[in-house]
């Protein structure tokens, strides 16, 4: 990992922050859309993230790497927006068209493709098949992002990929 | 797998990315010390950002426009602003709800409702939220998409204004229904709070597991299981100071944490209470895999599936996979659960069923031009004091145009339309090969656009013509 930016000085967390939004603000950005399927939400989602990013700078510690720090907080965020009630009625309901407004733009994404594959595994699965391949975590900074032990990520791994190997085949190879 | 896995997805979300604007509204929210709150950008959520500009109006005005003009700002003294009076007053548990105003431009539709509490008791705050509401085109009783947003309260007067913003087109002289259900105020709301409960203090040892009537549906695996259940009011542990949310049982059995909580209630979706698990270190978010709603009768009769009180308490059992948080029983007993809530004081039964008439809008600005953007071409707009509306031509129907964020110059100062656009492919409808796509956008309050200048869309702009 090159120049850990988070451990600078907190007068200089404003500039900080520029940068890490040039350098994670994308890859969470798409992060967010395939965890929650809705473009609005991830927008949302990442600007959380980034605010709860500068503002707890000044407690991130060494303990973990800063993109470990990041993803953390991004997949936190994520989940505090599912446990919400309006997520849980617009989007794990039939009830969508009844009870609101959804502006959802999945609609860009051909679901016959890997994104809409992997948007389609169940929330278990996904977490930890976006953080291992497109993320690029290891299983041990999986098990620190999620809170679960690495052998529950490692089994879900496995069942994530076995879940994609049949739908993904032009792009799945061990 | 590895990098073809990330350039595939990097290369069909490439046009996702974290624009300037993004940066600049995470940067403004992030250095603003006084801001306590996060605006959202999304319009499924409510509009904070209206809440927080208009929660400190004082309504001075006695008529039902009057209380509304304020809202509307110089759009009304403009004369764009088409104000239909209320065609119905309805009255019922001594509240009453009225149309203010009403307009559309063509191509989407605005109405602001009042909620007027005429008691002297206090039933009624910032915090109202109509628990139902439909709304309908009169003509084919066709149901209608909508977002409604509070945008101002008056304590003293017990009045409370939401704007609604209604989806549709050809609006224009068109009969909208309204039905509201029962009000909710008084939100009591919890979240990140320090006081947990330690798993171990919790668990009953000695609940009892019951069959239920219904098999409760897992969201993850798509399948219905789970037919066991807890007895509910085995234990009673209060979680707010009011004692009107309670844990009513809570247990372990074959890998599983099963917690029921309960809530005084008048009516569903009075309350929502989600747990948190920490295991000193860590925060775990992890989903409940099944969420059971049911009743328990006066004489105890369960019903799952049951999201109405038949006792006065509203009941939810969770099911947690505790396999997914740790590895072992004892580790997990040391785990503090915390409680986040959202409960509603107060309801004020009723239904209310109101109609009114959109009239269209005189300011509405209309142009052609010839813009493309990610793939579109744009070739017509519109500008109304409700927002833009773009129309183009489109090869894929699946186009997005989520990266652009509008923003409307008038008297030299842009105002900016936040992350409210909406899109439908047209083709089946007109035929029409030069035209098959509509974006629309709005704006989070009335505007005059009378001096509107130009409209800037990315790296591209229109001139605003004054047809």
């Amino acid at each position: 990992m090159g120049v850990n930016i988070v451990q600078q000085e907190y007068e200089n967390y404003e500039i900080h922050l520029d940068e890490l939004m040039d350098k994670y603000g994308n890859s969470i950005l798409r992060l967010c859309y395939m965890y929650l399927n809705d473009y609005n939400l991830a927008e949302d989602a990442v600007q959380d993230t980034f605010i709860n990013v500068y503002r707890s700078m000044h407690t991130f510690r060494n303990e973990c790497n800063e993109k470990t720090w990041i993803t953390k907080i991004a997949i936190n965020v994520c989940k505090s927006y599912m446990r919400k009630s309006w997520f849980k009625r617009i989007f794990t309901t039939d009830t969508l068209k009844e009870e609101g407004y959804n502006y959802n733009f999945n609609t860009n994404i051909d679901r016959e493709n890997i994104v809409g594959e992997i948007m389609k595994l169940p929330q278990k699965y996904k977490e930890v098949i976006l953080l291992y391949y497109y993320y690029e975590l290891k299983i041990p900074e999986i098990s620190q992002v999620l809170g679960i032990p690495s052998g529950t990520a490692s089994i879900r791994l496995k069942r994530g990929r076995e879940r994609l190997k049949e739908t993904l085949e032009d792009w799945y190879y061990e | 797998m590895n990098r073809i896995f990330k350039q595939d997805v990097d290369n069909i979300l490439k046009d996702m990315y974290v624009t300037s604007e993004m940066k600049s509204k995470i940067k403004e929210k992030a250095y603003s010390q006084n801001n306590k709150r996060i605006i959202s950008f999304s319009k499924v959520a409510v509009c904070v950002a209206a809440i927080f500009a208009f929660s400190a109006c004082v309504i001075g005005a006695t008529s039902i426009f009057e209380k509304v003009k304020e809202k509307l700002g110089n759009t009304y003294e403009t004369g764009i602003l088409k104000a239909i009076p209320p065609k119905e007053n309805t009255i019922y548990n001594n509240i009453s709800i009225d149309t203010a105003a009403a307009m559309t431009d063509g191509n989407s539709a605005v109405a602001y409702i009042v909620i007027d509490d005429k008691e002297t008791v206090k039933r009624i705050d910032d915090t109202a939220k109509i628990s139902k509401l439909n709304i309908n085109l009169v003509e084919g009783n066709n149901s209608m998409g909508y977002t409604v947003e509070s945008v101002g309260y008056d304590k003293n007067k017990d009045t409370v204004i939401m704007k609604i913003s209604i989806d549709g087109k050809n609006l224009e002289n068109k009969e909208i229904s309204l039905e509201a259900t029962d009000i909710m105020s008084g939100l009591e709301s919890k979240s990140y709070d320090t006081k947990g409960y330690k798993i171990s203090d919790i668990i009953n040892e000695n609940a009892t597991f019951i069959e239920a009537d219904k098999g409760a549906y897992n969201t993850e695996e798509g399948t219905i299981e789970e037919y066991k259940m807890l007895k509910p009011d085995e234990i009673n542990i209060p979680i707010n100071n009011d004692k009107t949310i309670y844990i009513s049982n809570c247990a372990i059995k074959d890998g599983k944490l099963y917690v029921q909580y309960k809530y005084k209630a008048e009516i569903p979706n009075q309350g929502s209470l989600y747990f948190r698990f920490n295991s000193g270190l860590d925060d775990y978010y992890n989903m409940p895999n099944v969420v059971r709603n049911f009743s328990v009768s006066e004489k105890g009769d369960i019903c799952t599936d049951d999201i109405e009180s038949k006792n006065g308490w509203c009941y939810i059992e969770n099911i947690f996979y505790i396999d997914n948080i740790s590895q072992s029983k004892d580790e997990f007993l040391n785990t503090t659960i915390f409680t986040e809530y959202d409960y509603y004081k107060n309801v004020v039964r009723g239904n209310w069923n109101i109609s009114f008439k959109v009239e269209k809008l005189k300011d509405v600005f209309e142009g052609k031009c010839n813009i493309d953007i990610n793939g579109v071409n744009i070739t017509r707009y519109s500008l109304s004091p409700i927002g833009i509306t773009l129309r183009g031509y489109s090869e894929n129907e699946n186009v997005s145009m989520y990266d652009i964020d509008p923003v409307v110059i008038i008297n030299g100062k842009k105002i900016h339309i936040y992350g409210t656009s909406s899109s439908e492919w047209i083709l089946d409808e007109y035929k029409n090969m030069e035209e098959n796509i509509v974006f629309k956008y709005s704006f989070s309050n009335v505007t005059n656009i009378s001096n509107a200048e130009k409209i800037i869309l990315g790296d591209k702009e229109i001139i605003v013509e004054k047809n």
